[in-house]
This record gives C-alpha cells, structure tokens and sequence, in this order.
C-alpha cells in the first residue's frame, strides 16, 4: 500500500519566449514510514515537484495518488487531513503568540470558525513538545530567531498529524546541531508513528546518513532514485557534484572533498 | 477582554444617542423617552435627518472597515483600504460624468447614486477579470492602484471643461457625507451591507490561513482563486454601496482595522473581525458628530474631519505599535 506515489509526472514551464523543461516522466513510489530526501542543483525543480505532489501545483502530464486515490479525486478541503506542508519561505506574521500560530494547524479539524476543542489544545502542547518549544508557548513571534521560527512552524505541521509530510529545505537557516535535531525528529516521526516523510536538501552530508531513499534531479530534467549508496556511485551524481574532487565514502557515507 | 467588547459597545450605543441630539438645532436628550411631545419640526429632524443619519454612519463605517480589513489581509499590506481595488475611483469617474459631462438639468441624489454603483462594480468587473488571471496577487493590486489614477486623469479631464455649477455639485459630492439616505430608503443602503456583514464570519478561517502567505492558505485545503473572487465581490459590495450613498469616504477603511490590532493585541480574525466592524461603526459616529460641529450653524467636509482624525491616530499607532509589530 503506497503511501503517496506519483506516476509519469512531467513538469515544464512555458512562457512565449522558451519552454523549459523541469522533469519527464518521474515516477516514485513511497511507503508509510519511508523517509525521502529531493536533492538537486538550484533551479532543478525540487520545489516544483514538492508542489505537485502536494497538489498545490498542476503538472503537464502524469498522475499522483495519495494512500493510492487519484489526487484530483480527493476533495481540496479533505486533502490537509492526509498531507501536510513545510515552506522554505513564509510570512512572518507578527500579533501572534506562538501558541496561536500552533494551532493554525489544526483548521482542518475545527469547526466554522477555528474555535479549538480541547483534544485540539492537547495536540497542540505535544507538538511544542515534540520540537522543544514548549517554554515559548506565551512568546509572540516577532521575538523568535529564525531556528525557533522554524520548529514553531514544524510543531503547526505536526499539530496537522497528516500521515504525509513534505519540506521544502527545512533545514537552510538552521545551525548545524539545530539542523539534526530537526532531521533527528523526523525520523523518528518515521519510525514511531509510521509517517512518510519527503523533503529537499542542499545539505547532502546530513541527509544521506539519515533518509531511505534519495531522488537526485538534474538541470535537464532527468533523474535518478535509490538509496544513499546507490545514488551516490551513480554517474549522474558526479555530474551533480560538477567536479571529481570529492568522493564518497561507501562505509561511513560522507563526501569528502579531495584537498 | 471581556470588559473591552463590552466598553466598544457600550460607546457604540452612547455615541449613536448622542447623534440623534448634537446639531445646529438643540433637541433636548430627554426627548428619547417622549418624541411625540416635541415640537413637529424638531420631530421632523430627529427622524428624518438624524436618526437616518445615524443609521448610515454606523453602517457605512462599519462597511468601509470590513472592506479595509478584508483589503489588508488579501494583500498582506497594511496600506490597502476599500479604494485599493479602484473601486472608489470607478465610482467618481461616473459621478463625475453624469455631473460634470451630462449638461444642465438639476440631477438627483438617485441618479447620483446609481451612476456610483455602475462605476463601482464595472472596475469591480474588471478587477476580477484580473484576478483570475494573475497569480500573482500583488498585480491585481498595482491594477487596481493604475485604475484609480487613470479615473482620476479622466475626472481631470472633466473638472477643466465643466462649467463652475458642475464642478461644485461634484466637489461637494466627494466631500462624503452620511446625510444622504431618507428614512424611507434606508434599507436600500443596510440590506446589501448587512448581507456581507452576516457572510462575514465565515471568512474568518481563510483570512487567518492567508496571514502566512496562499501557498500556506492552499496547503490547508483553500481555493485560493476561489477565495480571492469571493473577498473582492465583498469588498466591491460594501465599497460600491457606501461610495453610492454617502460619496468617496477616505479614511475609515484604512485606520479602523490598525485601531483594531492594536486595541485588542492581536492578528487573529476571530477577534479582529468582529472588531473591526465594532470600531468602523464608532470612527464613522465620531467623525460624523464632529463634520456637523454641534450647536453652531456650520459644518465642515466629512472626508477632512475624517482624514484630520485617521492620518495622526495611524501615525501614532505606527510609532507606538513599532516595538510589538502588530501591524501584520
């Protein structure tokens, strides 16, 4: 049983001076609990695809299917409960308290007016919990960092409690230990409550110890997918990397750039 | 914040007694608990012009308010107000036709009105044309910004070719005024405004999804195309009818929902929507009560009284507010 799976998808842009081409034909096939990383060079289309298959974007051809309906058959308002988002940009909205924003991720659950039951509050509070941010609950957010903005923002996906979950470079603008702590918590995620979890990433070392399954995408709209290990002796990794001063290490799977 | 609602209402209701007794003529205030025993004449005022009046004022204030928080929110910009969408200009275009390009003959405050909410909802048209088109929701904004200056070089264009009766019939519509509605038409003016007013809690969520940006709004389930029409065809209602009826009011849409965040200490439109309006209706009577300068037999524009008050109050809520940023 596929968790989300996404069939001969094709994404270009057209505009009358040029057709640019994202990606042909991808196919992917994820299962619960299986952890994803999209890597690729800017402009490669990992946010593009991050789209489609959330359903926030049309592709040219191709179909994606959710829990293996076809997505363009599940109803807009239902599709949250299934499949949740983290953005790489947002708003930052000032006048609420951390709390607040929290609990903007329970809508789908609430009634006309977003009034908040108190199974919604319980879930909010873990969530804070989850990402270590429980102290901040009174906080407003125009007094967070960056790093603190971004688990607020991930404790709201998880306060959604969608079996999917897809971030777009969740981890750019996070510190190091911040940036494992935050991948560190989506595995297990993973692992404890069966979650499928899709991100992209610039930061190649970290994902590669901590994901099941890589999807490299190219500037010319191919791709590759495997795992770590066999994405990374992959040809078209090396074109990836543009330069053959680093290599990787199978055992320990780190790149170490050739000094 | 139970005691605050509870104050804003308790203003509301004092500020529209009050109103039906401040004026050039003196209408004791006892007179609510025995109207019949005035004198026909200052029977004939209270009724006809001021309670009227007082209607209006609180219905116009509370729409414009709604239709600016409704503008703030959609563009995530806290310098949209009602007119951001055109909407006032089409309105003055066609006013300004009728008054200044029609000749002679003495023209109705119907006719007047009329022309308003074609021009309003033909930009209105217009705009949503765009919007549909456009993903980018920051263009319908520069559209509709484009139009209003466009309008206004055409009225310009008018105004220099209109004889000086014309031009004062026009200018002295574009001072705004809440005078403007019989008793006996009033729910011609509160209908439309009240619908949208009913409507309006159920944009409370989107409103409070679109604070993060539409590509969040989307990813909780939202028709972000289908969210935009619907916002704008409220904003274009409430804009159209009060610019019919009451002339271009500025102001009140823009400040009342800065007033709003800043009052109640927050972005979340489950309080500020309700809000808001509360406060539309009350700028809208103060400003009102002051246009008309009680017990003298003068009476100044209600736009300067309202531009006089709205620009310093924003200016301090933005010098004040800088530390907690709760503009949006």
């Amino acid at each position: 049983m596929t968790a989300i799976q996404a069939e001969n998808i094709s994404i270009s842009y057209h505009s009358r001076k040029e057709n640019r081409v994202i990606l042909t034909d991808f196919n992917l096939a994820m299962q619960k609990g299986e952890m994803l990383a999209l890597i690729g060079s800017n402009g490669s289309g990992k946010s593009s695809l991050l789209r489609v298959l959330s359903g926030l974007q049309e592709s040219n051809s191709g179909k994606v299917f959710w829990n293996q309906r076809d997505l363009s058959a599940i109803a807009r308002s239902s599709r949250p409960r299934y499949l949740s988002n983290l953005f790489s940009n947002y708003a930052r909205v000032d006048g609420f308290s951390v709390f607040d924003l929290v609990s903007l991720g329970r809508q789908p659950y609430t009634g006309i007016f977003g009034k908040l039951k108190a199974e919604d509050e319980g879930v909010i509070i873990e969530s804070l919990e989850k990402v270590g941010m429980s102290a901040f609950w009174k906080s407003p957010i125009g007094t967070l960092s960056d790093g603190e903005f971004r688990k607020v923002m991930l404790a709201k996906m998880l306060a959604q409690n969608a079996p999917v979950m897809i971030l777009d470079e969740p981890t750019t603008h996070l510190d190091l230990p911040s940036g494992i702590e935050f991948l560190k918590l989506l595995k297990k995620l993973a692992r404890d409550e069966q979650k499928t979890i899709l991100l992209s990433s610039h930061n190649i070392s970290l994902v590669f110890k901590m994901v099941d399954k890589i999807v490299l995408l190219n500037d010319s709209g191919r791709y590759i997918s495997g795992t770590p290990k066999e994405v990374a002796n992959h040809e078209l990794m090396c074109s990836f990397l543009k330069t053959s001063d680093i290599y990787f290490e199978n055992e320990n799977l780190i790149f170490n750039p050739k000094l | 914040m139970l005691p605050l609602w509870i104050g804003l209402t308790l203003i509301m209701a004092v500020l529209f007694v009050v109103s039906l007794f401040l004026g050039s003529v003196h209408i004791p205030v006892t007179a609510i608990f025995a109207p019949d025993k005035l004198a026909q004449i200052d029977q004939h005022i209270l009724f006809e012009s001021r309670f009227p009046r007082a209607i209006v004022a609180l219905f116009g204030g509370s729409a414009l308010a709604l239709a600016g928080l409704f503008m703030q929110t959609l563009f995530r910009n806290p310098l949209a107000g009602p007119s951001v969408l055109g909407i006032t200009s089409g309105a003055s275009l066609a006013v300004a036709v009728l008054t200044l390009g029609v000749t002679a003959s003495i023209i109705s405050q119907y006719q007047i009105a009329l022309a308003a909410v074609i021009g309003a909802f033909a930009v209105l048209l217009i705009i949503l044309a765009v919007a549909k088109k456009f993903f980018d929701v920051t263009a319908v904004l520069i559209v509709g910004l484009m139009l209003s200056f466009f309008t206004s070089a055409i009225v310009s264009l008018l105004q220099s070719f209109a004889s000086a009766d014309a031009i004062k019939t026009f200018v002295f519509w574009g001072f705004g005024s809440f005078s403007g509605v019989s008793l006996a038409d009033i729910y011609i003016f509160i209908l439309p405004i009240i619908f949208v007013l009913i409507l309006s809690p159920f944009f409370i969520k989107p409103l409070n999804a679109l604070l993060l940006g539409e590509m969040h709004a989307g990813s909780m389930g939202i028709n972000i195309k289908s969210l935009r029409i619907k916002i704008m065809m409220a904003t274009g209602i409430l804009a159209g009818v009060v610019t019919a009826f009451c002339g271009p009011v500025a102001f009140l849409g823009l400040a009342s929902p800065h007033i709003a965040r800043f009052v109640f200490k927050s972005v979340d439109h489950r309080i500020i929507l309700p809000a808001t309006i509360l406060l539309g209706g009350i700028l809208a009577l103060v400003c009102d009560i002051i246009a008309r300068l009680p017990g003298s037999d003068y009476a100044i524009p209600l736009n300067t009284v309202c531009a006089f008050m709205g620009a310093p109050v924003v200016i301090y809520l933005i010098v004040a507010g800088r530390k907690k940023k709760f503009l949006l």
